[in-house]
Formats: structure tokens, sequence, C-alpha cells
């Protein structure tokens, strides 16, 4: 019967479930506790030195004092490689050093003394039982491995033999049904925990597939299929269709392009790019638009709506002078170098000086200076329009200006 | 086009009436069409100044579609409709001399096909705020783009032509076209940082695509959950750093799911 049946002897299945998140965890950290009481009992080997005179061969108490701290120096640097207890060869050669400190050790002290050194020696003795608990909970092997214990501990303080023998005997049985107990019970929440995260995660996982589905759905339904059925039925292209496909076709390659695009209300939430986009979509049927978005900082927060604001405001005075069909280029750069936004359009142009201050076009853009933006319109007659509109990036900003006039 | 020269162009798409309506554009602008293949390896024999590929050619990956023309000893012009900026600048760095969107006009792409042809590049202002973009997020420590470059691609972004930059930049036209070629090379170089491992790609296609739990990614794996855990950290990290908007609460599984679609994982 090898070792490795301790692993199976537990009833809980575990083993086949090793490799999970949780219940690996919970070996790391089981490890780990028992590194401490390795180490922690090691010191309890040194205290028959204080009874040095008394003792035949205090060398032997050295030795074994030394050897323990060596052997738990060991057990740490093990686990901490492993992180875990189920390792066979790191319990066996913690059981065997148990074994030979409690045969060896107790020669240190004169025959009918032995139980004076032993009291010392017994905590590090037990902590052997509980590692072969926690280690690998019940099963025959591990029985036997306490037994052997056990027996190494009557052999060692023979012949002082009296009532704490079995006390002693006693603490073997409890210190190791207690931690058999204690893990299996850790690594049963262990396993339930990690079941029902991974039921979580794949709820979570069907529900954003259902999402999506669902999103692409709704595309495919509302925007797209009219558009092909309307081509297919063969009705006269007009106008509105070519608004009404257009729209379709922008919302699908935004919808394919760029998947945050498909997640809305996740931890992106309604950003910049969202509600620019939701700007640009209200006006965007109307123009032949070319839209490049170059956004690694979100603008400052009290800016992104007078900024998604005038954009509209400027596509609408687009299309209100430069007519439907007129090329416009949108080139938004929002980084952590520069906030930019150019609506430039290649239609007739106008003379800025000529044009008298005041209406939608100003008050909209009045409202991006109280929030620290500057705004320019760059025209001539013949040479189409760009607007741009510049923020200084994160760090460079001045305070919001609490009243101003625009340019225009 | 040099006058009198006919550029010979090969098209490699796998929608038909899009391989029709490209090559009725370049017949119109006076290319020679050699062949219309719906996968590089059709064009044994065929020696044409440039090709104009698809970039999703069915389930096949793009790096590996543009590489086998490039391997071919082609220059290639990428095109597509609703590409990911990733996917479009792996085209390039797996050798594409330019991309054009699909929905520009015929004479800009037959533009950009016979730039192409005659040895340059060719940047759209799709191209151009993507490589704005991954120069933000993966700055390069030596010899990253300089302020004539990022002048230059803000210009492509805006809608301006070759001629329009150089006559606003005070610069000859060559000059330009060189400035575009340095552009490319600084992405191609800047393509290697903050990249998947294949292991991670994996992982990316599993859970990222797939929808498999941890569980069972790290099973079809052969590697223990802790282990995948690790790789879905990673790639959180890579998706934080590549997109320094995002969240940093973001979840790895999450993270995992968007950095596979924008890769155009499959």
């Amino acid at each position: 019967m090898g070792w490795e049946r301790w692993a199976v002897a537990g009833e809980t299945g575990i083993r086949e479930s090793g490799a999970d998140g949780m219940v690996l965890r919970t070996e790391d950290r089981a490890s780990r506790m028992l590194v401490f009481v390795r180490v922690g009992t090691s010191f309890f080997v040194y205290l028959p030195l204080f009874v040095w005179g008394s003792l035949p061969r205090p060398w032997i108490a050295v030795c074994v004092a030394v050897a323990a701290s060596c052997e738990a120096a060991l057990f740490a640097v093990w686990v901490q490689g492993t992180r875990t207890l189920r390792d066979r060869r790191l319990v066996t050669v913690d059981v065997l050093f148990c074994l030979a400190l409690m045969l060896v050790g107790t020669r240190a002290a004169a025959p009918h003394m032995r139980n004076v050194v032993a009291t010392e020696l017994i905590p590090t003795a037990l902590a052997g039982a509980a590692i072969v608990g926690f280690a690998f909970t019940f099963g025959v092997v591990q029985v036997m491995a306490v037994a052997a214990l056990m027996a190494g501990w009557v052999l060692a303080l023979l012949p002082d033999v009296s009532l704490k023998l079995f006390s002693d005997l006693l603490g073997f049985v409890v210190w190791y049904v207690v931690s058999a107990l204690s893990m299996r019970e850790f690594r049963a929440l262990a396993l339930i925990t990690d079941q029902a995260q991974e039921a979580a995660q794949r709820g979570a996982v069907e529900a954003e597939a259902a999402r999506q589905r669902e999103q692409v759905h709704g595309e495919i339904h509302g925007h797209l299929l009219p558009i092909v059925e309307f081509l297919i039925a063969g009705e006269p292209i007009t106008e509105r269709f070519i608004r009404d496909a257009r729209r379709a076709a922008r919302r699908a390659r935004r919808l394919i392009a760029d998947p945050r695009a498909a997640s809305p209300g996740t931890e992106f939430g309604r950003d910049f790019t969202t509600l620019l986009n939701e700007t640009i979509d209200t006006c965007a049927d109307r123009l032949v638009l070319e839209t490049i978005l170059v956004i690694t900082v979100e603008p400052p927060p009290d800016l992104v709506e007078p900024l998604c604001m005038a954009v509209g405001e400027a596509l609408r005075n687009v299309i209100r002078h430069a007519g439907a069909r007129c090329q416009v280029n949108l080139y938004v750069e929002s980084t952590a170098e520069q906030g930019q936004i150019t609506v430039r359009d290649r239609g007739p142009g106008f003379d800025p000086s000529a044009v008298a201050s005041g209406g939608g076009f100003a008050s909209t853009f009045t409202a991006l200076r109280r929030h620290g933006a500057d705004w320019l319109v760059d025209s001539a007659p013949g040479r189409g329009t760009a607007v741009t509109i510049t923020w200084p990036p994160p760090g460079r900003r001045p305070a919001p200006v609490a009243v101003g006039d625009g340019h225009g | 086009m040099a006058e009198g020269v006919r550029i010979c162009v090969a098209v490699v798409e796998d929608y038909p009436s899009n391989a029709d309506g490209l090559v009725l554009g370049f017949i119109g602008a006076g290319f020679t069409v050699l062949a219309t293949v719906t996968s590089p390896d059709q064009l044994d024999g065929v020696q044409p100044d440039v090709v104009v590929s698809d970039l999703h050619l069915g389930q096949v990956p793009i790096r590996e579609t543009v590489s086998a023309l490039v391997r071919r000893g082609l220059r290639v012009l990428a095109i597509s409709g609703p590409a990911t900026g990733e996917e479009i600048l792996d085209a390039i760095d797996a050798g594409a001399q330019g991309f054009a969107d699909k929905l520009e006009k015929t004479s800009t792409i037959c533009a950009a096909a016979a730039e192409v042809a005659a040895g340059g590049c060719w940047i759209g202002p799709k191209l151009a705020g993507h490589l704005l973009t991954d120069a933000q997020v993966r700055p390069l420590r030596r010899g990253d783009l300089g302020p004539a470059e990022l002048s230059v691609l803000r210009a492509i972004a805006l809608g301006d032509t070759t001629q329009e930059i150089a006559e606003r930049l005070g610069a000859d036209p060559t000059g330009i076209r060189a400035i575009y070629a340095r552009i490319l090379d600084t992405e191609r170089r800047r393509r290697g940082l903050l990249q998947p491992t294949p292991r991670q790609s994996e992982v990316l296609i599993l859970i990222g695509r797939r929808g498999m739990t941890q569980r069972r990614a790290a099973a079809q794996m052969g590697i223990t959950e802790a282990t995948l855990a690790e790789h879905l950290q990673n790639i959180k990290d890579i998706y934080l750093r590549t997109h320094p908007e995002a969240q940093a609460d973001i979840t790895p599984t999450h993270a995992a799911r968007l950095l596979a679609e924008e890769r155009g994982l499959r």
C-alpha cells in the first residue's frame, strides 16, 4: 500500500479536484500554518540544555536541538516550494525525523530520567502526528505512521514508564485525529467555495453570451435586416433609405470593431467614447463622415458633456451650411499629452469675420471655455471649415473660468 | 500611376460581390487585374505589382494571410471593413505595406494600391488613428515616433492627402512618403511589446472566445487552475496597460474576453 493511497483515502474526493483555486489556496494556507507549528515546536528541543549538568550525554541534546532547527528550516523551505503538505516525501522525512528525535534525543538523559527530557521533546513529536493528519487526513498508511510515532515514543521512554506515557500516547491520537478532521473540513469548505465560484462564473459567462446574442439580434433585426429586405424587394432607393443604411452600417461596424462598444452598461459605463458615439450617431446618417478616435485618457468629467455638445453643434453646422453630402472628418484625440477635437469639412467655407456672434454656436462653444477648453474656427470661402477644440491634458489643467466669451 | 504603365493587381477576397466591386474599380482606374482569388495559396505563378487582400478570409488568422503573401515576395495592401485596430496593426506587422478601409472611395483604394505597387506605403485615416493610439499605449523606449511623424499621422487622420500634408509642412511629397515608411517600421518594432504569449493566446481563445470556465480551460490546456489564473492575471495586466482608459478593477475574465475580441482570436 503506497503513500499515494493517503490522498484517496479521504471521503471528499478532493484529490480529483486538487487543482482548484480555493482548494489550492487552502492547502497553501494550511501548509504555512504547519510551518509555524514545526518551527515553533523546534525551540522546545533546546530546553534540555538548561539542565546540562544533570545530563550524562549533553552533546546528544545539543545535536538533537541543532537537528530540530535544521529540519524545521528544511520543512519551511520545502513547503514554500511545494505550497502544499500533500507531499509524501516531505511527510515521510518529517515522521522519520520525529522518530529519530525521540529515540536519540531521550538518550541524552539517564534511563530513569528520560521523562524529564522527553517532556521537552513531545511538542515536536506531536507536531509530526498533526502534520500527518493535515497532509493526508484519514487512511491506513496515515494511522500506521502515527502508530509508528507512538511506538517510537514508548521505546524512547523505556524504562522510565509512568502514567504520563498513556497521556502522551493519547496526545498523538488526539493531535492526529483533530488535525485530520480539521483539514477535511477545510478542504470540503474550499471545494464547496470552488464549486460555487465556478457556478457563478459559468452563470456570468452565460449571461454575457445571452446579452451579446440579444444585442446582435437587435442590431440585425432592427437595423440591418430592414435594409437588406428593402433591397431584395427592389424598392426605389431614397435619400431616407441611404441614411438608414448608413446608420445601420455604422452601428454594425462599431459592434464588430470595438468590443467595448458591444459592452454598454459594463464597467466602462457611459464614458466619453460612448457619449461621443451617441452624439455622432444623431448626425452621421446625414453626412459622409469619417471618424477617428484616439482616446486613451478620459477628458475631465465636467468637460465630457460640453465637448460632446460642441461636436454635435459643429456637425449640425456642417449639415446646415455645407450640405448633407459633404465630406467631413472628425478627429478626436484625448491622451495624456493632448486633448483635441477637430471637425473639418470640405464644404464652401465662409469668412469668420463676416459672421455675427451669437446663436447656438456661440452659446455651446462658450460653455467649453467655462470648463478650461478653447476653440477655434478656421475657414475661408472655398477652403472648407475646420472647428478645433482643445483642452489641456490632465495635470496641466487651469482652474475653470467662471464666465467667458466665445470667439464667434 | 505612371502614364502608359498598367499596374498589375491581384485581389484576395472571399466575398464575391466585394471582389467584383474591387475588380470593376481597378479596371475602371486602368489597372490590370491578374487574379481574383479567395486565399493566398491560389496565387501560384502570379506576380502582380500589388496584392489587395481582405483581412478576414474565413477563419484564417490575419497574420497568416498577410505573411503567406509576403513570403511570396508580394507587396500587400490590406483592406477590410470592420477590422479592429489590433487586427489592422497585426497586418502591418506581418508585412502589409498599407491599409485601406473598404468604405473608402474606390478611387482612394486604387490610389493606395498604386502607391504600394510603386514601392511606397499607404496610411489611411483609420490606420493613422490606430497608429496614434498604439504609440500612446505601447511607447518605445528609443526611436519612437517624433513630432514630424505624429503631425503627419494627425493630418492623415483629419483626411489630408500627401500633397496637402507636404504643403502644410512645407516639405516635398517624397519626404512625406519617407515618413510614412518610417512610421510603419516604427510600428513593426512596437508590435513586439505587450503582446500575449502563445500560451496566453490559448487562454484568450478558451476563456475569452469560447466562454469556458477556468476549470475547463485549465483541464483542456493540461495546466493547473492556479497557472491558468496567473495567465489570466498577466492578460489583465496587458489589457490594462494597452487600454489606459479601462477601469483597474476589471475582472481578468472580462479583460480576456475584450482582448480576445479585439485581437480577432477565434
